[in-house]
């Protein structure tokens, strides 16, 4: 059930292409040729997907040259694979600023067929300071 | 506790982890992009120290993951050596602990897995 402060920021879809979850593996070094997509691949889906990092910023009006991930968290509920296509919704669920920092928190549902496959949480943080831009 | 992994994450893994994610955060490959968020070096991304938890996770031979949970508690910078530690903390209940840090016990990471 969605909660009333959540914000919807944006929806893409993506088609899980073996050369990319190759390329993926590699730049990770997993060593492994079958066709399981590692856990955090969720990741290129958002970014290859349509979820770019300017866009990420844009939607969350965060300047683009200080951003850090604070926090990470999957649930995974069902198993993806190379030619799935999944789409992606993004929530806001919220947004505070502390001491010069503001911390965005998103959930995003991943959905194959309609059914929820991977739910992901992640708080991003606009660091702004006296050392910093 | 499993078996510690020793690992470096080197300046061109991180390009080619960007480039892989199409994670194109300026801090992790253009060093003046960096500084000016001051950091005194490009980063690694916490998504890729992420991966190589999962990685890690997977040589311990622990399957069927169902929940993994991270904080990102420091920066990872290039030709860092990282070593991955982890234990169920109830084996009973499928829950384990991981944390990435540096040789001198920075913690990187930080999280929760479960099966």
């Amino acid at each position: 059930m969605m909660k009333k402060e959540e914000i919807e920021l944006h929806r893409y879809s993506h088609t899980i292409d073996k050369k990319q979850v190759e390329t993926f593996k590699h730049a990770i070094r997993e060593i492994d040729s079958s066709n399981i997509v590692p856990p955090t691949y969720a990741t290129v889906i958002d970014f290859q997907g349509g979820m770019s990092f300017d866009k990420l910023t844009e939607l969350l009006e965060f300047d683009p040259k200080c951003v850090l991930h604070g926090s990470q968290q999957y649930e995974y509920i069902s198993p993806i694979f190379t030619g799935d296509t999944i789409d992606a919704s993004v929530f806001l669920t919220s947004k505070t600023t502390k001491r010069g920092m503001t911390f965005a928190k998103l959930e995003t549902k991943y959905m194959r067929n309609g059914e929820c496959v991977i739910i992901s949480r992640s708080t991003l943080i606009e660091q702004k300071g006296d050392r910093n831009v | 506790m499993f078996k510690l992994i020793s690992t470096v994450v080197t300046r061109d893994q991180i390009k080619e982890y960007a480039k892989a994610s199409g994670d194109f955060n300026p801090i992790h490959t253009d060093l003046e992009a960096a500084k000016k968020a001051g950091l005194q070096d490009c980063i690694a991304h916490g998504m890729l120290i992420m991966a190589l938890g999962s990685s890690a996770i997977r040589e311990w031979g622990v399957q069927s993951v169902k929940t993994y949970d991270v904080r990102f508690q420091s920066m990872t910078y290039p030709d860092e050596p990282l070593v991955l530690k982890g234990q169920w903390t109830d084996e009973g209940a499928g829950k384990g602990l991981i944390t990435v840090e540096n040789e001198e016990g920075e913690i990187k990471m930080k999280g929760t897995f479960t099966v």
